[in-house]
C-alpha cells in the first residue's frame, strides 16, 4: 500500500504531551511521532528576497533577510551547514561560497561568538578536494573560519520522538547538537529521489559517514523521505534556513541537472515552511512531496495560509523548474 | 615535507596510541592504520619518536580488534568490513616475523572478512536487470556482491577495493581461509561491473536514471591497486587513462598519494602526482587529515611492503 493511501488519524490537541500521530494501514497502526516531537507553530514566517548575482552586496542581502526575523545571534555559536556535494565549477551544485562568506560576515556583524562551517559529504570522501574545488577553502582561509568534517565528528546517540524509520536512535554529530544556532544553507535544487532538496533534505549531510557510510546507505534503506523527517525531528535546537536560490538546479538534480537562474534568497526559521515556499517558487506542489506532507503534521507549516510572507511578494519571483518524468505530478499545484 | 608530515602526525596522535581522522577526534581504525603504515614506511627523515609510535599504533589496533576478528571504524561501533580490511593491510606489512599475536590477528581478521558481503537486491531489481535493464534505476548487476560500508546494505566500490587488497595480502601471507578464492573472484567481477564508462571508478554507481556518472580519481587509484594482478587487462589500462584525466583536475593529497602508489605498481611515471602531493601539503596541509598524512608518507616510502599482491596470470575481463 502506498503511503499516500494511509489514513491520517489521531490526536487531540497540539499542546498535549501525549500527542501522537499515526497512520492506519489495513493491518496495523504505527505511531510515527509523539508529542515531544511537535514543533509546529500556529503561523510561520518566510522571507523571499530577490538577488540576481553572487556579488559584493550579498552580505547586505543576508543582513536584510536576518533583520526581518530579528534573529538573535549575539554571543551565539553559529554553525552553517551548506550543501557541498560534488565538483562544481559552474556553481550549480553546491551552496555558493560567496553566499557562505556573506553569511559568515553577517553573523559576525550581528555579534556571533563563533561561526563555523560544517558538512559531511555523502559521496566524496576527499574533503580537501571538495573544499578546494568548490571554492569554499578560500572562504575558510580568508575569513578564518573553522570547518568541521561531520563525517568524522564525535557523535552522540539521540533517541527519536519520531518513527518514520525504524532507527529509534540516530548518531548525530556533536557540532550540530551543541550549536546555539544551526543554519541550513541548501541550494535550491530538484532531486531525483525526493522531488526537491531544500533546507530539510540538506540535513542529510549532517549524518556522519563514519557511522552511516558513503553514501549514507542505511538512511536510503530506511526510506529517503522517512529519514529526512526523522533527522529533522531529531534536531531540537534553534535553527534557521538561508536557501541559495540565486542559481538553482532543475531537471536531474541534485548533481546532474542544469542551472536555473531563479534569483532569490529564501529565509526562515521553520524549515517546513521555508521548503514549502521554495517548492512554490519552483512551481512544485509541496503537499505532494512526501517528506513535506509528513513534516506538516508536526514539524512546520506547508499551507499557504499558515505562512506569513515577509520580504518581497514571492508570486513575482516564481520560476518553472523542470523535473524528471517521475516527478511530473509535483507540477500540478493544489495548495 | 616528510619531516613536517611526520611531526604533524605525531603531534595529533591520541593518548591511546591511535589517530582520529583529525586532531582531537576519537581513534579511527582507518586513520590509525594509514598513520602506522606511513610512519613505518622507512623514510629517512622520520622522527626519532616514530618507532615508539609504530609500536603503540600496532598495539592499539590489536586492542580494537573484536573477538570475532573484525574491527569497528571507531571503538564502540559495529564491525566494519572497510576498517577490518584496512587493518589487515596495515598489519600485513609486519607479517613474516614469527609474531604469534600478529599472525593470529591476521588469520582471525581474514576469516571474518571473507564471508562478509553486501545486501542482495530484491527480486524486482534482479528481474529488471536481467530482462528489462533499461528500466533499472541503477545500472549494476545485483547478483554480484562485494563489501558494504555498513552491514546489511549495498556493496560499494571503496570497501570492496579495500577488502580485495586485504584478502589478497592475507592470501599471500597464508592467513586467508580456503573460501577466499571464490570470494575474490566474485568481488573482482563486481568491481569490473561497476566500472564507469570509459574506465575508472566512483563510489559505486556508473549509471543512475540513464545518466552516466564520472569516475573519482581516489577511488580509481585505490581500485587499480586492488586489481594490480590484472594490470594488462583492457579495463585496467582504460582505467589508468581515466585516472590520469581525473587526477589532472584533482590535485588533493589523497588523490596524489594514491596515484603515486598506483603508478608505481603499474610502472608508470608518477612525477605529476608527486608535484601535486607537495603542492597540496603546501596549500592546505592536507586539511589536517591524518589518514592522508599517513598515506602520503606511505606513498613516498616503501609502500610495496603493504601494497603488492601475488601475481596471477593476466586476464582480460572485459
Amino acid at each position: 500500500m502506498k503511503r499516500r493511501d494511509f489514513l491520517k488519524s489521531v490526536v487531540a490537541t497540539a499542546a498535549l504531551p501525549t500527542l501522537a500521530c499515526s497512520r492506519k494501514t489495513t493491518e496495523q497502526r504505527q505511531i510515527r511521532w509523539t508529542g515531544e516531537a511537535y514543533r509546529k507553530p500556529k503561523q510561520s514566517r518566510v522571507a523571499v528576497l530577490s538577488a540576481d548575482r553572487y556579488g559584493e552586496r550579498l552580505e547586505a542581502k543576508v543582513l536584510e533577510g536576518l533583520a526581518l526575523f530579528a534573529l538573535e545571534v549575539k554571543d551565539k555559536n553559529v554553525v552553517l551547514k551548506p550543501n557541498l556535494v560534488e565538483y562544481d565549477p559552474q556553481g550549480v551544485i553546491n551552496t555558493h561560497p560567496l553566499l557562505i562568506a556573506a553569511t559568515v560576515s553577517a553573523m559576525r556583524t550581528l555579534g556571533a561568538a563563533s561561526v563555523s562551517v560544517a558538512e559531511g559529504p555523502g559521496h566524496r570522501r576527499d574533503n580537501e578536494y571538495m573544499l578546494t574545488a568548490s571554492g569554499l577553502w578560500n572562504v575558510l582561509r580568508d575569513f578564518d573560519v573553522a570547518y568541521v568534517d561531520l563525517n568524522h565528528d564525535r557523535t552522540r546517540a539521540v533517541k527519536l520522538a519520531t518513527h518514520f524509520t525504524n532507527f529509534g536512535t540516530l548518531q548525530l554529530p556533536e557540532t550540530i547538537l551543541d550549536a546555539d544556532l544551526l543554519v541550513s544553507m541548501p541550494k535550491m535544487k530538484t532531486h531525483h529521489w525526493a522531488g526537491a532538496t531544500l533546507s530539510m533534505k540538506n540535513l542529510f549531510g549532517i549524518m556522519p559517514g563514519s557511522v552511516y557510510g558513503w553514501p549514507k546507505n542505511p538512511l536510503h534503506y530506511a526510506g529517503l523521505e522517512q529519514s529526512i523527517v526523522d533527522i529533522n525531528g531529531a534536531i531540537s535546537g534553534a535553527r534557521f534556513a538561508i536557501v541559495d536560490g540565486i542559481v538553482g538546479m532543475e531537471g536531474n538534480g541534485p548533481i546532474q541537472g542544469t542551472a536555473k537562474n531563479s534569483a532569490v534568497l529564501v529565509f526562515g526559521d521553520d524549515f517546513v515552511a521555508v521548503d514549502a515556499t521554495c517548492a512554490r517558487l519552483m512551481k512544485l506542489d509541496p503537499l505532494k512531496m512526501g517528506y513535506l506532507s509528513d513534516a506538516a503534521e508536526f514539524l512546520g507549516n506547508v499551507e499557504r495560509n499558515a505562512i506569513r510572507q515577509l520580504g518581497e511578494d514571492p508570486a513575482g519571483l516564481e520560476q518553472d523548474f523542470e523535473v524528471l518524468e517521475r516527478f511530473k505530478q509535483l507540477k500540478t499545484i493544489s495548495a | 615535507m616528510i619531516r613536517d608530515i611526520t611531526d604533524s602526525l605525531l603531534k595529533d596522535r591520541n593518548p591511546d596510541g591511535g589517530w582520529g581522522t583529525y586532531a582531537d577526534r576519537p581513534t579511527n581504525v582507518e586513520a590509525t592504520a594509514f598513520a602506522l603504515m606511513g610512519l613505518a614506511a622507512g623514510l629517512e627523515a622520520s622522527s626519532d619518536q616514530s618507532p615508539a609510535a609504530i609500536a603503540s599504533a600496532r598495539e592499539r589496533l590489536f586492542a580494537l580488534q573484536g573477538a570475532d576478528g573484525s574491527w569497528p571504524l571507531i571503538e564502540g561501533q559495529a564491525a566494519s568490513p572497510a576498517a577490518t580490511a584496512v587493518a589487515i593491510i596495515a598489519l600485513s606489512g609486519f607479517a613474516g616475523t614469527a609474531d604469534q599475536t600478529l599472525d593470529d590477528s591476521l588469520r582471525r581478521a581474514a576469516a571474518w572478512l571473507t564471508p562478509q558481503e553486501g545486501d542482495g537486491a530484491p527480486w524486482v531489481k534482479r528481474f529488471l536487470h536481467k530482462w528489462v535493464p533499461e528500466l533499472s534505476v541503477v545500472e549494476a548487476d545485483p547478483d554480484l556482491k562485494g563489501w558494504p560500508w555498513v552491514a546489511g546494505t549495498w556493496s560499494w566500490v571503496e570497501p570492496t577495493a579495500y577488502a580485495v587488497l586485504a584478502l589478497k595480502r592475507a592470501q599471500r601471507g597464508g592467513y586467508a581461509p580456503d573460501a577466499v578464492g571464490a570470494r575474490l573472484e566474485e568481488a573482482e567481477r563486481m568491481l569490473y561491473d561497476r566500472m564507469c564508462y570509459g574506465g575508472g571508478w566512483n563510489f559505486g554507481n556508473k549509471k543512475v536514471l540513464g545518466a552516466e556518472l564520472a569516475p573519482y580519481p581516489d577511488i580509481t587509484a585505490l581500485t587499480l591497486i586492488a586489481l594490480q594482478d590484472h594490470r594488462a587487462s583492457t579495463a585496467n589500462v582504460q582505467s589508468l587513462h581515466a585516472l590520469k584525466a581525473a587526477s589532472d583536475d584533482n590535485t588533493s593529497g589523497l588523490v596524489a598519494a594514491l596515484t603515486i602508489i598506483c603508478h608505481s605498481l603499474y610502472n608508470r611515471d608518477d612525477s605529476a602526482a608527486r608535484t601535486h602531493l607537495t603542492g597540496s601539503f603546501e596549500h592546505t596541509g592536507f586539511i589536517g587529515d591524518n589518514k592522508v598524512r599517513g598515506l602520503a608518507l606511505l606513498a613516498l616510502g616503501d609502500h610495496r611492503r603493504w601494497t603488492t599482491v601475488v601475481e596471477t596470470k593476466p586476464r582480460d575481463r572485459r
